[in-house]
Formats: C-alpha cells, structure tokens, sequence
C-alpha cells in the first residue's frame, strides 16, 4: 500500500517549503540546547562535582542532542502536520493525486525525521566544537537521529490523529512530552531511584534514546544497547500504523 | 439479424442506425452507442446511519458535460467524493475509464482533476510553486511540469501574478489557480464542486469561457453548481437530485420543456383568487409567497391577453431551468 515514490513527492513537499524559513528554523532547533547546556549544565556544575566520573555539562550533552531531534520531530508532526490536516487542507488535496493517505501521513513523518536529523548534526558539531563530546563514534549520531525523529514524528501524529482542536496538543506537551524529557535520565542518572520510577522512566522511549546517545557520545558500550535499537523500531511500526489508522478515520468517511 | 461487435473502451461503437437489440429482455433501438467514461451504478452513502446517497446511478459519455444540480444536502459532493476516494460507498460501485473505483483508485487519480469547493490551495507555497509541486504528486518530472505550468498560467490569466503568495490572491484568482492545477496532469475527466460559487461575474465569465474551452478540447467533465444558468450553459445532460436520489435527468432543454413549458407568466402580488381561472382552465400553476407562477403552456397568449383584461400586475418571460428546478425540489427553504 505505501510505494516510496509517492512518499518522497510528499517528502519533498515539506522541503520546498522549509528552504523558505530554514534560517529562522534552526534558531529554536540549536538555540535551545545550548540554553540548557550553558544555563543548566554550566549553573549546576557550581553544586555537582562531576556525575559518573564526569563534568555535568558533559553528562548532559548527549541527551541534548537527541531532546533536539524529538522536539523538532514533535512539532513538526504535531502542529504543522495538524494545520496542514484541518486548516489548510493540504492533506485533502494531495490525496486528490495519485498519493494515498498513508504516503501523506508518512511522508510528513519522513520530513520531521528528516528535521530531526539536520538539528542532531548541528547541534552534536557544536558540542564537539566545544570539547564537550570526542568520541569518533559521534559521527554515528545521525542514525541513532534518525531512530529519533521517527519516533517522535510518529508518537505526534498519533496525538495529531486524536487531536480536535490546538489545545489537544498542550496536554500532549505537557503530559506526554515534558515528562519524556524531564524523566528520561538527560539531567540525572536513573540507576539507584526506587523500582517504579525506574520502570516509569524504563517506558518512556526517550530513555531508551539517551541510553544509546550516551553510547556514541562517549564511545562506551551499554549491555542494553541492541534492546533499545529493536524497542525502537518496533514502537515506529506500531504508532506509524496507528496514526495513519487515526487519520484515515478522520479524512475519509 | 446483423453481427456486430462491441468494443471495450472509451472509443465510440458504432451500430447501425435500424439496429435492434434486446438488453435484459427489453428492447432497445441503438442509434451511436457509447462506451460511458463515468458509470455510477446504485450508489449509496449514509453518514452514521443517516443516508447521503440512496441508489444513485447515471453515466456520463466521453467529452460529455455532466451536472448535478440540487440543493443543499442533497447528495452532490458526496457522490463527487466516492469518485476519488475521498468517501467509502455503503453500496454501488463506480467505473472512471472503465477502471474500479475501489480496486484502481490510484490510476483513477492519475487521470482525474479535481476542483474540489473549498479552497485547499496550498498557502505556503507562491501561485507557480502550487502548480509545481502539485505536479510532482502526479510524477511529472520538473521540466515538463514548468512547461505545463506557464502553459496553465497563461491559460487561467494568472502568468502575471505568478509570485504571488496563496493568502494575497482574490477569491476569482484563487479559483483560477484551482482550476489551473487540476490540470497539471492533463486529466481525461475533469470534477468540478461549484466551480464558481462566490465569484464576481467578471471571474464567472472566465472561468465558463474556460471550461466550455476545455469542453471543446474533449475534456469529460462533471459539475456540481447551484446556479441555473451555469449549468444551463455548460452542461449537455444534468441530474437533478434530491434527497440522495434523482428527481430528474436530461438535456436542460428537454426538461424545461418537458417540466415547464416555453414560457413563465409571473402574477405579482395577485389578489387572493385571482389564479384560479387559469388553473381551473387546466394550467398548472405553482404559488409562493406573494408570486403566482403560471406555465400555460401553448395557451400562453391566451392567458396574457386574459390578464390584461384583469388588471393584475404580471410579467411574461421564457421558461429556465431555475422554474424547473424550484418545480421539482419545491421552493422551501433547506438550511
């Protein structure tokens, strides 16, 4: 049902439009980050001496690369997948062509994979820049983005499925998102917390996703690394089907 | 009786003129028999058990104008819509091209343009990057798809604004660009959903001299509208439909003929009995709010010299579809 051609006419949609703003794109792409890494790692570090064997701002910065691909990915499928969705109609007349509507939903998923992918280079090119990150290993980031965004752009167009109104998504953001990002060990480490608040933050994929940034970024092994990789890709499948089972139901009747 | 051969496919088959053929048992004479481009058969749609479309079937020959007139909720745009999968029919099925709506809706879109009747233009892309991208979902590679887009720029009158971003553009443009890119993929049937509702006359004009330009060129079309004259105009057979089935079907002159006669004579603000002569004389006459509305056919200068005997106020003008269409689905309001 879904041929990759027709994805990539959607892909490319996406992009024409991107190359109108792209400049203005990477401000909240990269500028975030960094807000955390100087404000929050740099602060800290005046009380944490160092967190397994390192500075706090280097604990910090592999999950940072990857908070970039998530939220970009997120808002990418979330907000602008729903306006193209409702108020711009922009799914309606592309399904009016020969492209189906899984290739919309997926071609949309694409780009904010894609998104997440451009903002995980610039922003790990910045932390080696600053010699916060070494490891050869970060070269493999993209893949690991890559993984991320489509996750993340999948998870969103699931809430993009459910979603009635804007306001939808401020649940989404603050149940659902925030807490990925807030309980996923970027900011403290999850080993040693009491039983259910490691099996809560073991369900949050983002968890999953800084376990193995840390691997590259660090150039260390984890035991749960290859897990991880097929938990991932399992939970793509799932939520990509869901949404576009969501957005069928939506669009056509 | 002679032999002859039917051949599948948009070609016309032609029989001969004296040729009698029984289809079902029934005996039909055959003059030109057309293969139909466009064949709904026993359609049906309801929307959480409420129905939409109720057994609705017609077919539409190649180059042929096609309308569906009615009025709101009606069942138009949801019969539009199960042409390109846009609605799920309960029953029926749909042949375009002699392709299977539910089988083949992918080669059905490749050679379909859709104008659909809200404004799905695309507002982050300029005038010409609308046609362009539109053109890749078909996929017309880039320099052909320039090509057919100054071609239709110049064709909707639009080559001037090509820049422009979707949000600066007027109603009447903004349909022009529509119509414009339901082209890009030089479609063999062309779906029109009121292509002109809301546009001054100067744009209705363009976009009729438009569309009777691609009707001359072979494109089969199909349209919707709520305007008479419209469909008077550009269609050579309509349907009126009417609670998601259809009331009537032909050529628009056969049916004002057929429904109303050659002319109306309207009674303004008659007194209270002042029809009735005429329809005890046997003519048909329809009342609505402080109009009488009097087709009397060939009794017609008759009737006028009558009335002005009278002294009502009236006035006498040819019959249009608009009188058969408020004959047939009534004059009650439907919001």
């Amino acid at each position: 049902m879904i041929d990759a051609r027709y994805v990539a006419r959607v892909w490319r949609r996406n992009a024409v439009v991107w190359t109108k703003y792209w400049l203005g794109s990477f401000v909240g792409t990269v500028g975030e980050p960094l807000l955390y890494l100087f404000l929050l790692g740099y602060g800290m570090e005046r009380l944490i001496k160092e967190v397994e064997g390192m500075s706090y701002s280097r604990f910090i910065a592999p999950g940072l690369i990857l908070t970039a691909s998530m939220y970009d990915a997120t808002f990418e499928c979330t907000y602008a997948s729903f306006t193209r969705m409702t108020k711009q109609n922009t799914y309606r007349s592309i399904i009016s062509t020969p492209v189906n509507l899984s290739e919309v939903v997926a071609g949309d998923i694409l780009w904010a994979t894609t998104r997440g992918v451009i903002s995980a280079v610039l922003v790990s090119a910045l932390l080696a820049l600053l010699g916060l990150l070494d490891s050869p290993t970060l070269i493999f980031m993209p893949l690991l983005a890559l993984l991320c965004g489509a996750l993340f752009g999948s998870l969103a167009m699931v809430a993009t499925g459910l979603a009635r109104d804007y306001d939808f998504f401020t649940y989404f953001f603050t149940l659902v998102v925030s807490p990925m990002f807030l309980f996923s060990g970027i900011f403290f480490p999850l080993e040693g917390m009491s039983g259910w608040a490691v099996a809560l933050a073991e369900s949050l994929p983002m968890t999953w996703m800084v376990r193995m940034s840390r691997v590259l970024a660090y150039g260390r092994m984890d035991p749960a690394f290859f897990g991880d990789i097929v938990k991932s890709i399992l939970s793509i499948l799932v939520l990509f089907i869901l949404s576009v089972r969501l957005i069928e139901r939506r669009l056509i009747r | 009786m002679r032999k002859f051969r039917v051949v599948l496919g948009p070609s016309p088959v032609h029989f001969p003129d004296d040729t009698a053929l029984r289809v079902r048992g029934s005996k039909v004479t055959v003059g030109v028999a057309m293969e139909p481009y466009l064949a709904v058969d026993g359609l049906s749609k309801s929307y959480d058990g409420v129905p939409a479309v109720r057994g609705l079937s017609f077919t539409i020959s190649p180059a042929e104008t096609y309308g569906l007139l009615g009025p709101n909720g009606a069942g138009k745009s949801t019969t539009i819509s199960c042409l390109y999968g846009l609605v799920r029919p309960d029953a029926g099925r749909a042949l375009i091209g002699g392709l299977d709506v539910r089988t083949e809706l992918r080669r059905i879109k490749a050679l379909a343009g859709i104008v659909p009747q809200d404004d799905c233009l695309d507002p982050d892309l300029s005038v010409e990057e609308n046609l362009w991208v539109y053109g890749h979902y078909f996929g017309i590679e880039s320099g052909e798809v320039r090509r057919r887009a100054d071609e239709l720029l110049r064709f909707v009158e639009l080559a001037d604004h090509r820049k422009k971003k979707v949000p600066e553009l007027s109603g009447g443009m903004r349909r022009r660009l529509l119509i414009g890119r339901a082209l890009i993929n030089q479609p063999k049937l062309l779906i029109l959903d009121e292509p002109t509702t809301g546009l001054d006359p100067q744009a209705r004009h363009l976009v009729w001299s438009r569309l009777r330009e691609l009707k001359r060129r072979g494109v089969t079309m199909l349209l919707t509208t709520h305007y008479m004259d419209e469909a008077q105009m550009l269609c050579d057979r309509l349907a009126i439909m009417d609670h998601g089935r259809m009331s009537v079907e032909s050529t628009p002159r056969e049916l004002i003929d057929r429904h109303v006669g050659a002319s109306v004579v309207e009674l303004h603000a008659p007194p209270p009995g002042a029809a009735r002569p005429f329809s005890e004389a046997g003519i048909e006459t329809h009342e609505f709010e402080d109009i009488v509305y009097l087709f009397p056919r060939d009794q017609t200068p008759d009737v006028l010299r009558k009335l002005s005997e009278t002294g009502v106020a009236f006035a006498s003008r040819p019959a249009n579809l608009e009188d058969v269409f408020l004959k047939i689905v009534g004059r009650g309001l439907r919001d």
